[in-house]
């Protein structure tokens, strides 16, 4: 059987100006979804989301993925392919406002 | 790990885990979550962002792939890029920290055994020994009438003081300073009942801490200074064999083993409270990291055995 693995990177966490998930290791994975759950939201606000990868979780590219601006409350996902070894989610929310947000990745390979 | 080469389990093996076959389990520690609605507990909302454990491959810029010692995976936990003082509570996120659930299914003896390994990010230069707080090993172990955490640390650096020696879970029983929990933590067995952590309980975040890296919840093992091989570069890792045996009955520790050395850990109690609701017979072994700077610090497990006997020498392949 395939393995699976649902890593949630931040809960509930309060998030504004640029914000990045830990780097996260995915080498052994051949297929991934990340998840942003919008918890709060300020008015007007749009967060925008991109996926970006790392040969050593240290200096990230990005991946060419990107969420589709995100202006509402609820669950919001990219699905992902051949990103090697290292994934993570960088967020932008514009200055002075913020989001709460619950961030995750789930695995399958 | 095709078979349990490199062992030395009891005579009843309740795991054996090597992260070439999948995650097995292992998933960060969560604070738990309040009756009413979908929030922490306020003593506990710092307790979130413990690093998850991950299946790594022991990756590095120019180095290339390590793998693990008996195969390309291993548990990997990483710490966030953020500490406070020795003397101080962890900071959040200052630990990677990966639990295992089960229960028990007898009394007696019971040892955990693992191959591992640890770094420091290789974001700046030097081998960044200094950067790795502590590391270790604990079981959260319940009967029907108590609460017991029996675990050992290596405390590796105290704000930028390598220390290097080994520690085991116990409580100061000479110290009267507050253990550091406030509130309630988990629901009890009927709505009125209110639980929080006493003394002894979430040892690795909890207990009054000193600059040398000594807690009140930590017992300092007489002379187990012990220097570890952090090779000469980050992206060059070297596996440790580890062992911890404790006798459950006495509630006590027997031994503990690290590479080289054999601690005689015999007539050491361990730190034993009252019941806590809803967790009769739990067993929760878990693994744990700690960076001691503004540098994210990381352990692998390669492979975790946990085995149990009624006896200690009917199984186990001991020299004494």
């Amino acid at each position: 059987m395939k393995q699976f693995y649902t890593v949630v990177l931040d809960r509930f966490q309060r998030l504004s100006g640029t914000y990045t998930t830990e780097p996260y290791e995915t080498g052994w994975a051949d297929e991934a979804i990340a998840f942003i759950r919008i918890h709060e939201l300020d008015l007007k606000t749009t967060v925008e989301a991109k996926i970006q990868i790392s040969i050593d979780g240290i200096v990230w590219l990005d991946e060419g993925t990107a969420f589709a601006p995100i202006t509402d409350l609820g669950d919001h996902f990219v699905k992902v392919s051949h990103f090697g070894g290292w994934m993570r989610i960088l967020l932008t929310i514009p200055p002075e406002k913020s989001c709460k947000a619950t961030l995750s990745i789930a695995l399958k390979g | 790990m095709r078979e349990l080469y490199g062992y030395r389990p009891l005579k009843d093996i309740i795991f054996a885990d090597d992260f070439d076959k999948g995650p097995n389990g292992w998933i960060n520690l969560m604070p738990n979550f309040r009756q009413d609605e979908f929030d922490y507990y306020p003593a506990q909302t710092g307790w979130t962002s413990w690093g998850p454990p991950m299946l790594s491959s022991a990756t590095y810029g120019y180095a290339g792939t390590h793998g693990s010692l008996h195969g390309t995976y291993s548990m990997k936990l990483s710490t966030r890029a953020v500490a406070d003082p020795v003397d101080r509570f962890p900071a959040p996120g200052s630990q990677g920290v990966a639990i295992k659930r089960l229960t028990h299914r007898d009394r007696g003896y019971l040892k955990c055994e693992m191959y591992y390994t640890l770094t420091a990010e290789q974001n700046i230069p030097g081998v960044g020994e200094e950067a790795i707080r502590s590391f270790g090993f604990f079981w959260d172990s319940t009967d029907d009438e108590s609460r017991t955490f029996y675990g050992a640390r290596y405390i590796n650096a105290a704000d930028g003081v390598m220390q290097q020696r080994w520690q085991l879970f116990q409580v100061d029983p000479n110290s009267n300073e507050d253990w550091g929990y406030i509130g309630e933590s988990a629901p009890g067995d009927t709505p009125d009942e209110k639980v929080t952590l006493e003394r002894g309980i979430d040892t690795i975040w909890l207990g009054k801490r000193y600059k040398n890296g000594s807690t009140d919840g930590y017992y300092d093992i007489p002379n187990s200074e012990q220097k570890l091989c952090y090779n000469e570069t980050p992206d060059k890792i070297n596996w440790h064999y580890f062992s911890l045996t404790v006798d459950m009955d006495k509630g006590e520790y027997v031994e503990l083993c690290s590479v080289n050395k054999r601690f005689d850990l015999r007539g050491i109690k361990a730190t034993r409270v009252s019941r806590y609701p809803r967790i009769d017979w739990l067993l929760n072994p878990v693994v744990f990291v700690e960076t001691d700077t503004n540098r994210r610090v990381f352990l692998y497990v390669d492979s975790i055995v946990n085995s149990t006997s009624l006896h200690l020498d009917d199984g186990e392949a001991r020299d004494q």
